[in-house]
């Protein structure tokens, strides 16, 4: 399961810092702060936000807009006392805040990708750094509201609701995998070895030598 | 593996898709880049470097509290990489000289660059004791035991030396 989240992270990641690289770095920026935004504003304003909601609901299914228009019999302060279950349950918000924050998600996606955002024929750094925050910012968020548990990456902005109140600090590598122990072994030799430095000098310079070598060949 | 590790390991494998983009000249030419910054970084900030008594000199200028000096190196070397790498990838840059490529290749040097870029950030984020409370220890083994093995904790400054003459040797005997 831990893989699995651990892929999950890479891929929304890379997803968005692709997008920023291949954009011009606008685009990415423009996402950065719809994101964040829609954040602050869950922070401050989503019980309230909630509330509304909830009261609309239960405004047209009581039979409010009868009402209204006078011709049910019944009148306003009826249909809002009328006994209908919320659709979002204000102590539990965290599955209507990501749906909120995907929402905001898609429309900064599309945002960015209006023409003067696009591919203007050369790749941006920039855009590469911001979009990996951006990919950091929906990874972290998601995590928190899907995977509880396994909600290590901590969050800019906390949301009440949506966020652990105190987050996992971190979570070991099963110890009875074979290849994650044997890796841990191999790393803590080699960090330890105070011929650490030659080899990963020697690394380098093998490396350098033969895709210099060899991709020459091939061209 | 903790949340520093997983966000790490992504950058990295960001760049190695990056590195199968750009090409592998174009990425040799970023390696040299960042070698560079490591090495300038290492001659400065590293107690046991050369010029680590005038960083020290510069900075009592400005900071008061010697307790201060380890984040303080450690934002200045942090803006240091981010803008380097910025002048390496961004618009002209740096290329080696070479026909064809390959992308098992362009993969590594993009590995190359992004172990050397990330895994430093790491490093100095971590001398600074990561500034801004979000991460703290206790760490997991993989963090404990890769940390050691960040390319500023193993290369030296002298080491680094030889392999920035190296690429240059490189770069001109293509």
């Amino acid at each position: 399961m831990f893989t699995f989240i651990i892929v999950v992270v890479a891929a929304v990641m890379t997803f968005f810092a692709v997008i920023g690289f291949l954009r011009v770095v606008r685009a990415s920026v423009i996402i950065l702060i719809l994101l964040t935004t829609s954040l602050a504003l869950l922070q401050a304003f989503g019980p309230r936000l909630i509330a509304i909601i909830n009261r609309l609901w239960q405004f047209f299914m009581g039979g409010g807009l009868n009402a209204l228009a006078g011709d049910g019999g019944r009148s306003l302060s009826e249909a809002l006392s009328q006994p209908v279950k919320p659709p979002i349950d204000p102590n539990a918000p965290a599955t209507f805040y990501l749906l909120t924050f995907y929402f905001i998600v898609l429309v900064a996606l599309l945002i960015g990708s209006l023409k003067p955002f696009l591919l203007s024929g050369r790749f941006s750094f920039t855009g590469l750094l911001v979009g990996l925050i951006n990919g950091y910012i929906v990874a972290a968020y998601s995590i928190a509201v899907l995977f509880p548990e396994f909600a290590v990456l901590p969050v800019p902005l906390p949301v009440k609701g949506m966020t652990p109140a105190t987050p996992p600090q971190g979570l070991p590598l099963p110890g009875t995998e074979i290849v994650a122990a044997r890796l841990l072994q191999f790393l803590d030799n080699l960090g330890s070895s105070p011929s650490a430095h030659f080899v990963v000098a020697g690394l380098i310079i093998v490396f350098i030598v033969l895709a210099t070598r060899l991709s020459a060949r091939k061209g | 593996m903790g949340p520093v590790e997983i966000v790490f390991v992504t950058v990295w494998i960001v760049f190695g898709i990056i590195g199968v983009a750009r090409g592998l000249w174009r990425e040799l030419g970023a390696t040299t880049m960042l070698l560079i910054a490591l090495l300038v970084l290492q001659l400065l900030t590293n107690p046991k470097a050369p010029g680590y008594n005038y960083w020290k000199l510069l900075l009592s200028l400005f900071v008061t509290d010697p307790a201060a000096y380890q984040p303080v190196t450690s934002i200045i070397a942090t803006v240091f990489l981010l803008l380097m790498a910025f002048i390496s990838y961004e618009g002209e840059t740096l290329t080696f000289p070479g026909k064809g490529s390959n992308w098992f290749f362009s993969l590594g040097a993009g590995l190359l660059n992004g172990y050397l870029f990330a895994g430093s950030i790491w490093f100095y984020l971590d001398k600074a004791g990561w500034p801004g409370g979000l991460i703290g220890p206790p760490f997991t083994p993989f963090y404990t035991n890769v940390v050691k093995l960040l390319p500023l904790a193993v290369l030296p400054w002298w080491l680094l030396l030889i392999l920035v003459v190296f690429m240059m040797i490189m770069r001109v005997l293509k």
